[in-house]
């Protein structure tokens, strides 16, 4: 075990960006989101609802799934700017050996 | 008449389209099954998206919105909204990679090569192969329903199921993946527009949504639903929908990765970046055609002369086409029709699919193409899409369950419930060859359970009590609805079918001997920098390296 006693007014150190402590943070922060956002989908609380009628004609629980579409989108873009598999990609397209320039089967 | 006239133009459009490819193709397996790797980010997108909208997207989301309401939404398409990026931005991206370094062509033989696993990926074909036949079937079939509405019954369901089967094959038989990629972006645009179109149009056409929704909501039960002490107020909420039901629904997603066509397409990208904006994009494309179709079906329970038609001739799945003839003029109601008709097309890729998955993981893999030569290959793979275009077709013109229940049972579930294998391979070190046959086995029996009781026990009518098959303690555990089984009061077979499979998966693996050390080395480089100098292992393989496992 490793206890980290602090005093009061003691600056906490901050993950250096692009460190293991930074990455790990990162995907954690957005393990969460992706949590949360399938959480919400289970809105129990529009269950029975039609009103407010959004625009005029949007029943309320349709109109929270038609923003959650949107809240997904938003999710992604933050997927693809701080999780992209940069290396995924210097890994697949590196030169190989064997037939074909790819390594062989 | 005109309606008819767009839609056949529509069809000869794919069919040049189609022949057109051609005419860039070369005479290369890796070219005709998978466009030489080479699409880059418009045409990835719309045609990865479009090879998953299928029929279900237009005909049986309003169908299903029309019995259910504004639910049906939730139900498929703000989940998949999540799910299907989510998926193909973490095990989308490794497939491609898996692909490009090792030249594999399908997902059984990515799942060989990762697992050494010999006949045991010959299993899993089987497996994959049946379960795709009725999403191809799903296609075929909506092709006639939609030709056969659009014309007014004057060309029957056997003659346009035949007649869009017959445009699909010719183009996937010439253009191969190419050709099925610039269709599918071709349609997607036109399906696409539809949306926007259609309920802008129709909103018009029924005197303005608010004051049809409002009608609604104070109507009281109107005789053409049967005199249901309901009205139509529960189609504006989920009231009347299972938790349990629509929480075993947001797992049925899981599949789209898990189905060989968006597996396969995922190696046609150029570059790992291609991915990028179609993980972004994609739940915007999802809301664009699904939100307009769940709407528009809901609305259409309150026009008396659809409820007719629909009870008249039995099938849920004409309501969208109804909407258009009652709403449209001539002309627009053929445009739109024609963008129907680009949904319900989707069968090409599947069609390609099951094609490539022959060649490769059979033809080739038991020695044809080392014994015959790639020209033989290629040409096997396009007697194998005008077999498997007529099987379907014999197949779909002899069913009469409805789309999105031939699809939910069987194909969806199936492929969901393989998702384990999908997540295995692409990260789980210590999984085995005998973990995903297991899982497979799981999958297999469980449809074969599921089809069993659907057809031993018959389906109770709609809104009726489901009839109960298996009880304990008074409580029923396994019960027969309308929509098909389900378990302990509302789960569909997917929910236990996805957990079993996943037990399958861990526990065979765990209780048996893992892949050898060079093989989890080569998918799952060690913790050395991608840029430190590269290290020759016995053998000739290279080993390295990224800086991080993947």
């Amino acid at each position: 075990m490793n206890y980290n006693f602090r005093f009061a007014g003691e600056s906490v150190p901050r993950p250096v960006p692009g460190s293991p402590d930074a990455r790990t943070m990162k995907k954690f922060v957005l393990a969460l989101l992706v949590i949360g956002l399938y959480a919400a989908h289970h809105d129990i609380w529009f269950w029975t609802a039609v009103r407010p009628l959004v625009f005029g004609f949007l029943p309320i629980s349709l109109f929270y799934h038609a923003s959650y579409t949107v809240a997904a989108c938003l999710l992604m873009v933050a997927l693809v700017k701080l999780a992209w598999p940069e290396d995924l990609s210097r890994w697949a397209e590196e030169d190989r050996r064997g037939p074909g320039g790819r390594e062989g089967r | 008449m005109t309606e008819t006239v767009v839609v056949f133009l529509y069809l000869s459009i794919v069919l040049y389209i189609g022949i057109f490819a051609f005419r860039r193709s070369r005479a290369t397996g890796e070219d005709y099954f998978l466009a030489s790797r080479s699409l880059g980010t418009f045409v990835f997108l719309f045609s990865l998206f479009g090879t998953n909208m299928t029929s279900v997207a237009i005909l049986g989301s309003s169908g299903k919105a029309f019995d259910t309401g504004i639910g049906v939404y939730g139900l498929m398409a703000s989940s998949s909204a999540l799910v299907i990026p989510l998926t193909i931005f973490l095990i989308g991206t490794r497939v491609w990679a898996f692909g490009k370094r090792f030249a594999h062509m399908t997902p059984v033989a990515i799942f060989r090569d990762r697992w050494d696993a010999g006949h045991i990926g010959t299993v899993i074909f089987a497996v994959q192969a049946l379960l795709l036949m009725p999403y191809i079937i799903v296609g075929v079939k909506g092709g006639g329903t939609t030709l056969n509405a659009i014309s007014g019954d004057r060309v029957p369901e056997w003659l346009g199921g035949g007649l869009v089967a017959l445009v699909v094959m010719s183009y996937v038989f010439f253009g191969g993946m190419r050709g099925t990629a610039w269709v599918n972006t071709f349609q997607t645009i036109l399906f696409l527009s539809f949306g926007l179109v259609a309920i802008v149009v129709i909103g018009h056409g029924v005197g303005g949504f608010s004051a049809t929704v409002e009608r609604m909501l104070a109507e009281s039960p109107h005789p053409a639903t049967g005199g249901s002490p309901h009205g139509l107020a529960h189609l504006l909420s989920r009231e009347r929908m299972s938790p349990a039901t629509f929480f075993s629904y947001t797992l049925i997603p899981l599949s789209s990765i898990a189905f060989p066509h968006i597996c396969i397409f995922c190696l046609t990208a150029k570059r790992l970046g291609s991915f990028r904006r179609t993980v972004i994009l994609y739940p915007l494309c999802i809301m664009a055609i699904w939100l307009p179709c769940v709407y528009l079906g809901t609305i259409a329970a309150s026009d008396p002369s659809i409820h007719s038609a629909v009870d008249a001739s039995g099938n849920r799945d004409q309501v969208m086409l109804l909407l258009l003839r009652n709403n449209a003029p001539e002309w627009l109601a053929g445009i739109l029709g024609a963008g129907i008709m680009a949904a319900v097309m989707a069968s090409d890729s599947q069609i390609l699919a099951l094609s490539t998955m022959f060649t490769e993981d059979i033809f080739a893999y038991y020695g044809g193409k080392r014994v015959f030569g790639e020209r033989i290959q290629v040409l096997t793979g396009r007697a194998f899409v005008v077999g498997a275009t007529i099987g379907a077709y014999a197949i779909a013109m002899t069913t009469r369950e409805k789309i999105f229940d031939i699809a939910t049972s069987y194909a969806f579930t199936g492929y969901a419930a393989l998702f384990p294998l999908m997540v295995a391979m692409a990260f789980w070190r210590r999984s085995t060859r005998w973990g995903a046959l297991a899982s497979t086995l799981v999958v297999a029996g469980g449809l074969a359970f599921i089809a069993y009781y659907q057809n031993a026990y018959p389906q109770p009518p709609l809104g009726a009590e489901p009839s109960v098959i298996w009880a304990a303690g008074g409580a029923p555990l396994l019960t027969r609805t309308s929509a098909g089984l389900a378990f302990l009061g509302g789960f569909l077979p997917v929910a236990p079918l996805l957990v079993l499979s996943a037990l399958a998966m861990v526990v065979v693996s765990l209780l048996t001997r893992p892949p050898s050390p060079e093989t989890i080395e080569r998918y799952f480089p060690g913790p050395r920098s991608i840029s430190s100098p590269r290290v020759e292992e016995p053998g000739g393989r290279d080993s390295g390296l990224s800086s991080r496992r993947m």
